[in-house]
């Protein structure tokens, strides 16, 4: 039982990194990025490679990790959110088959990852690195929520409304370190959970994948508390409540989507959580004045 | 590429047709991206599974219904979900709830089927052909597709260019204030409009579930493909649209004709779409500096 509960952290551990770094691009600094998968799968494919000896395919893996942050980082501010948006789904799209095609990469049965340092399926020292990888993506979300440099993303965030925000501040740059944080969270969740399972394939750069994740984005914001509890909330629900009650997960885990789908259809007009937080402000307001 | 090959792509893209043409409508209508479109089809064709094979309902009552019901859903869903998006031109936030709508509808498609797929038994349509030339066996529902790609496409071009309601159309898509302020019914023409591609829609979802079964998420993939093409050419155009889907559809099937890059076959829309969107940018960007 012990053990089943902690498979669930450690995956849904990793899964909730992945939020927290697509939070940062998306919620953050305001660009509509729905691929962090592909920087997962990447760096997953990476440390498979590096496994098998293949040291062309990780300096390849980390040539095309760059192209592919340059290319997000600057088509963002130029593109139509909506089309930037299908634009990371394609790229997502085009990375899949080509995993999925590549003999190099084991094509659709995709390539062995497990380390004899760190053994596959051992829950224990997994759980610790997907905790101090979750808390370190959480931390950067508070330091960029404290610091000079997240003053600067908020500015940034609004260069797209307002063009005058750019003459004071570096948005390019800040774009950049933005999905290079990102990316390199990302990249890790990708490697720890690569090597848990032992083996890499195609199916983690899916675009139903990314969509699946895009939902706890979109809902979590950009609070580190928030992202927290609801992103390991939205991945562990399914599986905790199936070993708890003995529910079918998958029907759980197909509950669970209608039920942020729903959240998300709700929100997004103008977002109802915000204009209910400003309705009540109003009227504690008005209460006071009199 | 061979005969086969060509034939074999292109009759598999006739099965888009219906649904590319909806798409085309309902985003050069709407100004933003409707993935959600394709959903409301997907719902039909479960809802006619429902009627003919649990219920015994005679199979054309049932697609009848299902037209019916999936033009209903659409407009309902553009009235209380889009509308607002439309009229303020918000493409990002009506991609976004067209994205979670497609989750939601196949979430729930796939909790009721425990994400099984389904076969169309007394909705199938009977007899085939073979034709020696092209070394392939059609199927009535497969000349059905071929026929709706050669009608469809030149018949919606003619309405659209040629008589009043399609000029109410493209004067509502191209500016709805100022259609409203001529006199324009706006609200009848987005109501048609919406009907129209929710009922094309089910007859496509259909078509497709005839030819490739039912799931929940079988019109992913090809949702993502329409709107790839109808990013790279245009919404205002469904004839156009139609050709690349054909054209893409034998892109596919020359790919999948050689072993080592089968897979790469599905990313042929996705570059087509990258690439149009970077061409796109950059002829932007070359008026732009002209202008100045």
């Amino acid at each position: 039982m012990n053990r089943v509960l902690a498979d669930i952290a450690v995956t849904s551990m990793l899964d909730a990194c992945l939020v927290a770094a697509q939070a940062l691009v998306l919620n953050s600094l305001g660009i509509p990025f729905a691929a962090i998968t592909a920087f997962s799968g990447i760096g997953a494919y990476a440390v498979a490679l590096a496994l098998g000896g293949s040291w062309i395919g990780l300096a390849f893996a980390a040539l095309l990790t760059a192209v592919t942050l340059a290319g997000f980082s600057f088509l963002a501010p130029l593109l139509p959110q909506d089309r930037y948006l299908l634009l990371t789904l394609a790229v997502l799209g085009v990375l899949l088959a080509t995993a999925g095609s590549a003999a190099g990469l084991g094509g659709q049965l995709g390539l062995k990852s497990a380390s004899t340092l760190l053994p596959p399926q051992e829950p224990l020292p997994f759980a610790v690195a997907a905790v101090l990888l979750f808390s370190m993506s959480l931390l950067a979300h508070a330091l960029i929520g404290r610091s000079e440099f997240g003053l600067a993303v908020s500015v940034a965030r609004n260069s797209r409304l307002d063009i005058t925000a750019k003459s004071f501040i570096p948005v390019k740059r800040i774009t950049l370190v933005c999905f290079v944080i990102a990316a390199s969270i990302a990249m890790l969740a990708g490697v720890l959970r690569a090597t848990y399972s032992g083996r890499v394939d195609p199916n983690q750069l899916r675009i139903r994948t990314a969509i699946v994740i895009l939902m706890p984005t979109l809902a979590a914001g950009s609070s580190p508390l928030r992202i927290g509890i609801l992103s390991v909330v939205f991945f562990a629900f399914p599986d905790c409540f199936a070993v708890l009650f003995g529910y079918d997960a998958t029907s759980l885990a197909y509950i669970r989507e209608m039920a942020w789908s729903a959240l998300i259809i709700a929100m997004v007009p103008g977002n109802v959580i915000a204009r209910l937080r400003t309705r009540i402000k109003v009227q504690m307001a008005a209460q006071t004045r009199y | 590429m061979s005969l086969e090959t060509v034939a074999g792509g292109l009759i598999g893209a006739a099965y888009l047709v219906p649904l590319s043409i909806a798409f085309s409508i309902a985003a050069s209508h709407g100004k933003y991206l409707p993935l959600w479109i394709p959903y409301t089809g997907l719902l039909g064709a479960y809802l006619a599974y429902a009627m003919s094979e649990t219920r015994g309902v005679p199979a054309m009552w049932a697609l009848i219904v299902a037209a019916i019901l999936s033009a209903a859903f659409a407009i309902v869903a553009n009235y209380a979900l889009f509308r607002g998006h439309i009229n303020r031109g918000e493409p990002y936030a009506a991609l976004l709830r067209a994205v979670a709508i497609t989750v939601f509808i196949e979430a729930a498609l796939g909790w009721a089927t425990h994400g099984y797929a389904l076969s169309y038994r007394h909705m199938k349509l009977g007899g085939s052909t073979y034709i020696p030339k092209i070394g392939d066996t059609l199927t009535s529902a497969d000349l059905l597709a071929i026929l709706s790609a050669i009608i469809l496409a030149p018949a919606l071009a003619l309405l659209l260019r040629w008589t009043w309601a399609g000029l109410a159309f493209r004067s509502v898509a191209s500016n709805r204030n100022l259609a409203r302020e001529y006199g324009l019914p706006v609200l009848w023409i987005d109501t048609m409009a919406l009907a129209f591609c929710g009922s094309l829609s089910a007859v496509g979802a259909i078509m497709f579930g005839m030819k490739y079964d039912l799931s929940p998420q079988m019109l992913a993939e090809p949702t993502m493909k329409v709107a790839a093409i109808v990013v790279a050419l245009g919404a205002e155009w469904p004839e156009r649209v139609t050709a690349g889907i054909l054209m893409i559809g034998i892109l596919e099937a020359v790919t999948q004709s050689s072993p080592s890059f089968a897979p790469f076959a599905s990313a042929i829309g996705y570059v087509l779409l990258i690439l149009a969107l970077i061409m796109r940018y950059a002829v932007s960007l070359r008026l732009r500096r002209l202008q100045t």
